[in-house]
């Protein structure tokens, strides 16, 4: 069957992204002498060239405020 | 249930698309929005004014999943030759959180169209249904058949009655 509305993918993909990005635990600070002194580039995680960066921060925006609405409403 | 499919002449024919002249179609020359930033902002005052929003509302109540208006909405502006096919894909996820955070303002219940679909069934699913069902009927089959022959020959004796014999030596009831 053709898949006719790609609608929930693109959604769902774009949310499983979007977890995967979240920041976890920071990593504890290390000053050895061959320690990078340079922070390291983290070209695709916030990279705001990337309209899909760009589009994960509205959804994410737009997300926070349903759950505003959800909490207030309940 | 089977459909029965009527034909349909409702419908372009083949290679009617071509007969426009080219650059003649709206999706044939350049978007007028090229940017994500610009496509939204061409969506979110259409969904806010009213006049839309109230028809957004009486769709969603009546059903239809949130994922089809998107697609519908963003398939539409492309056809107008608002946008590229690219920038509506882009555009869709935010239309659908959108369209949510409307029908939730509003306290309209609606199918996200999110869920996952529980009719699609995976082919390993339908391989095994497929190898229980021929088990079952090697199993049906096998006693179906001495007990069919077996039934058929006990409904004829039932059936045909005993003829009375009248003879002087037989037996009287």
């Amino acid at each position: 069957m053709p898949l006719t509305n790609p609608a929930a993918i693109i959604h769902q993909n774009l949310i499983k992204s979007m977890e995967m990005v979240k920041p976890s635990a920071k990593k504890a600070k290390t000053n050895g002498l061959l320690t990078p002194t340079r922070p390291v580039s983290k070209a695709n995680e916030n990279d705001i060239d990337n309209p899909i960066n760009r589009v994960a921060t509205y959804v994410d925006t737009i997300r926070r405020k349903r759950e505003e609405l959800k909490e207030n409403g309940s | 249930m089977a459909v029965r499919e009527e034909p349909s002449f409702d419908m372009p024919i083949a290679g009617q698309s071509l007969t426009a002249e080219l650059g003649g179609r709206p999706w044939q020359q350049p978007p007028q929005y090229t940017t994500v930033e610009e496509a939204l902002d061409y969506y979110i005052p259409s969904l806010e004014s009213e006049e839309v929003s109230t028809q957004l509302l009486d769709v969603l109540e009546m059903g239809i999943p949130v994922t089809s208006v998107a697609n519908a909405m963003q398939t539409a502006s492309v056809m107008d030759g608002k946008h590229s096919v690219d920038v509506g894909v882009l555009v869709l996820p935010v239309l659908i959180e959108l369209i949510m955070l409307i029908a939730e303002t509003a306290g309209v219940e609606y199918i996200s169209g999110l869920e996952p679909d529980k009719t699609i069934m995976n082919k390993s699913l339908i391989n095994k249904a497929i190898r229980k069902y021929e088990k079952e009927k090697e199993k049906e089959d096998e006693p179906l058949e001495d007990t069919g022959v077996m039934t058929t020959i006990e409904s004829l004796q039932e059936e045909t009655p005993e003829e009375k014999a009248g003879g002087l030596m037989s037996r009287s009831k």
